[in-house]
């Protein structure tokens, strides 16, 4: 069965790169420019793995991520929070919401695509 | 055991304090002024005592017993009907031989204003007819009684010299069954008669003989006078009065001696010392009573100073300054309170500034924070694409390879608009940004903006409108700056307006406390703002402080830069705003051509 990945982010560039790295390994991918439409779609699609920013307008990743983590459809998501925020506080605030992994912001597509196989393996 | 509160307060025990004081030093003194009608009294009596004693050693007990005898014989025969005559005549008799005319006693009786009914000279004649048949038989007699008589009037004199009111002087006999008058020292027309009955209508003559054969005696009403501080006397139309009295057992029954003394000086002394006493224990009262009020005020006003104090200190008044006060107790208290006032603010400011600095710390990290988050989103689709584009090489067509690198492009220029936005607004902050002042129009530049932006309006498929009247006043400020402050505000209005919004330009006349001015509004139909970020929306710390809220605001710096622009142009910025239907954000330009040329 086809792994469904969301990616969230309200940067159109941003979500056009994360499909671009991983639209080559086999996933079906499904787009959201905000938080609360990432939410909306999450509980449409129930997806395996949502790669989500931090900051977007409406509702921030933190807040969406447990959202999802407390649905009985979604909880099973894994989290990827891709976040232009550095700092030690800010992996502390990710893992606090219920986010799996983190990655910063700048990165390197192989890199993503490799985390997201070892992930859905 | 709680604390025992009492209720009476300091004045209230100053003053008991001081009339307790007042009570032990005045006791004394009050006693012995409440003696001195007594003394006064007793000096009289003894002095009275002395009279009588030497009067009656002045005369053998033979001759008195022989008037007392007659006086007792008269009054079984004198009729009593006639009295007042029997009292002038006989009184007459004693001063001469012959009796005046009836013009002469008449004259006399007015002038000493006894009122008489019906002067009858005939009954007078004929009183003295009766004293001349009694003394016929005894012609020693009459001598004897014009010798007695004269020798009270004497008397009486004598104790009025010696400073003595005296009312009378006068002998009675006492038979066993009435007190008869013997002779006394009045004038003729007030005098009494031997034989005359005393009439004793209250207590009746066995309760006076009690009294007056018990001893010497000094009350004219023993019955009244027994009790009391001060002695009181019997008043009658004549004065005030009291007696003394001797008795003595004669042959003839008893001698009763009796001085009746006018008591107007004992009174007026009471009286006097009464009123002394009172107003003297009223000025104490007072005096006791302002000074009590006085010292407590004393005590209580610096106390209330510092409660007062404390309670303002309590809810964090800390300009409060305990006012001083004369008490030299208090002085030292209140200064010292006043230094930990002083001290507690001095200690508020340190507590107040360094919550600054931390507020200002914490803000400088977050606008680190968000300058980091806002370089490294550019920075992402840059090596993102890059690293696509070289991974991809000749896997991908022409096309795509364009986009990839126009998207490379764009967001290096948007990496290097950020850095000049940070560069610009320290330069702005710490005053060192060069501007070209040049007077211009704002309508025209607001126009040329508008037109630029409408290319990105029309790829959200949104309205850009721009409005302007013609007669706009000039202002003078840098047209590159200026134009910069209107693409910010045209960029944002673009990025948070949902597709097929609407956005309006509007540049008007306002006139304010500054003169006229120029008004530039953009009105976008977009999100809006939350009412609560508004007052921060311009800071350039502030806006990062909600993530949520920096999202809204676009890349961060732009509302900044605004702000601090018009600032260095002297005019001012602001923005109304509700959710869901759209923001206003607005600068006013202050126009210098029209009034100060």
């Amino acid at each position: 069965m086809t792994k469904k990945i969301l990616i969230a982010d309200d940067e159109d560039n941003i979500r056009r790169l994360v499909r671009l790295s991983l639209e080559d390994d086999g996933y079906e991918l499904f787009e959201a420019r905000d938080g609360a439409e990432a939410l909306a779609k999450a509980r449409e699609i129930r997806p395996d793995l949502i790669v989500l920013d931090v900051m977007m307008p409406g509702m921030i990743g933190y807040r969406v991520c447990e959202e999802v983590k407390k649905g009985s459809d979604t909880g099973h998501a894994y989290v990827l929070f891709l976040s232009a925020r550095d700092s030690k506080s800010s992996e502390s605030a990710c893992l606090d919401a219920g986010g799996d992994q983190l990655m910063t912001k700048p990165f390197d597509p192989d890199d993503l695509s490799e985390r997201v196989k070892k992930i859905l393996g | 055991m709680g604390t025992r509160t009492s209720r009476i307060s300091f004045r209230s025990k100053l003053i008991l304090f001081g009339v307790v004081m007042v009570s032990v030093v005045g006791a004394p003194f009050l006693a012995i002024e409440a003696r001195r009608p007594w003394l006064v009294l007793d000096e009289m009596i003894e002095q009275g005592f002395g009279l009588i004693s030497g009067f009656e050693a002045g005369i053998g007990q033979e001759q008195l017993q022989q008037m007392i005898r007659f006086a007792l014989r008269t009054a079984g025969e004198a009729d009593e009907e006639k009295s007042d005559y029997l009292v002038w005549s006989f009184n007459l008799l004693l001063a001469g031989d012959t009796l005046p005319t009836a013009e002469e006693v008449t004259a006399t009786l007015k002038e000493n204003e006894v009122e008489v009914e019906d002067f009858d000279y005939q009954a007078l004649v004929a009183a003295a007819q009766f004293w001349r048949d009694r003394f016929a038989s005894d012609p020693d007699l009459l001598e004897r009684c014009r010798i007695f008589k004269r020798k009270l009037i004497t008397a009486k004199e004598g104790a009025a010299a010696f400073g003595f009111e005296i009312g009378d002087l006068y002998l009675m006999a006492d038979d066993g069954k009435s007190f008869t008058f013997v002779l006394d020292g009045f004038e003729w027309y007030e005098s009494t008669y031997p034989g005359m009955i005393y009439d004793v209508k209250e207590h009746g003559d066995e309760y006076w003989r009690g009294y007056l054969t018990a001893g010497p005696g000094y009350y004219t009403n023993p019955k009244y006078h027994r009790f009391g501080l001060l002695p009181k006397f019997d008043t009658d139309e004549w004065g005030t009065w009291f007696t003394i009295w001797k008795a003595a057992k004669t042959d003839a029954g008893f001698s009763v001696f009796s001085i009746d003394f006018d008591a107007a000086a004992v009174k007026e002394q009471m009286w006097r010392i009464g009123l002394t006493v009172f107003a003297g224990t009223v000025v104490l009262l007072l005096a006791i009573i302002l000074i009590s009020s006085r010292l407590s005020r004393n005590i209580s006003t610096p106390i209330n100073h510092l409660v007062a104090g404390t309670e303002a200190v309590i809810r964090e008044d800390l300009d409060h300054v305990v006012p001083e006060v004369d008490s030299p107790e208090f002085q030292k208290p209140i200064e010292v309170f006043n230094r930990m006032i002083r001290k507690l603010k001095e200690m508020r400011e340190l507590e107040v500034s360094y919550q600054a600095l931390k507020d200002l710390d914490a803000m400088k990290d977050n606008f680190l924070s968000m300058v980091s988050h806002d370089l490294r989103t550019p920075m992402t689709s840059i090596k993102g694409y890059a690293s696509i584009l070289k991974k991809r090489t000749g896997k991908i067509t022409p096309e795509e390879q364009k986009e990839y690198l126009d998207i490379i492009i764009n967001e290096s220029d948007r990496l290097t608009r950020l850095v000049n936005d940070l560069l610009d607004l320290q330069r702005l902050e710490q005053g060192r940004m060069a501007l070209n002042f040049v007077e211009l129009d704002l309508a025209e530049l607001a126009a040329k903006s508008v037109e630029s932006f409408q290319g990105a309006a029309q790829a959200k498929n949104l309205r850009l409108t721009v409005s302007s009247i013609s007669s706009n006043p000039r202002v003078v400020v840098d047209r590159d700056r200026m134009s910069q402050i209107v693409a910010n505000l045209l960029s944002n209005a673009i990025k948070f307006t949902p597709e097929s919004g609407t956005i309006e330009v509007t540049v008007e006349e306002v006139n304010g406390e500054k003169g006229r001015g120029v008004k530039v509004s953009v009105r976008d139909s977009g999100i809006g703002i939350p009412a609560d970020q508004i007052p921060s929306l311009f800071s350039r710390f502030q806006q990062v402080k909600s993530l949520d809220r920096r999202k809204q605001e676009g890349s961060g710096l732009g509302l900044a830069l605004v702000r601090e622009l018009i600032n260095q142009f002297g005019g001012e910025v602001g923005v109304e705003s509700v959710i869901n239907q759209g923001s206003v954000f607005f600068f006013i330009l202050w126009s210098v051509s029209a009034g100060e040329g």
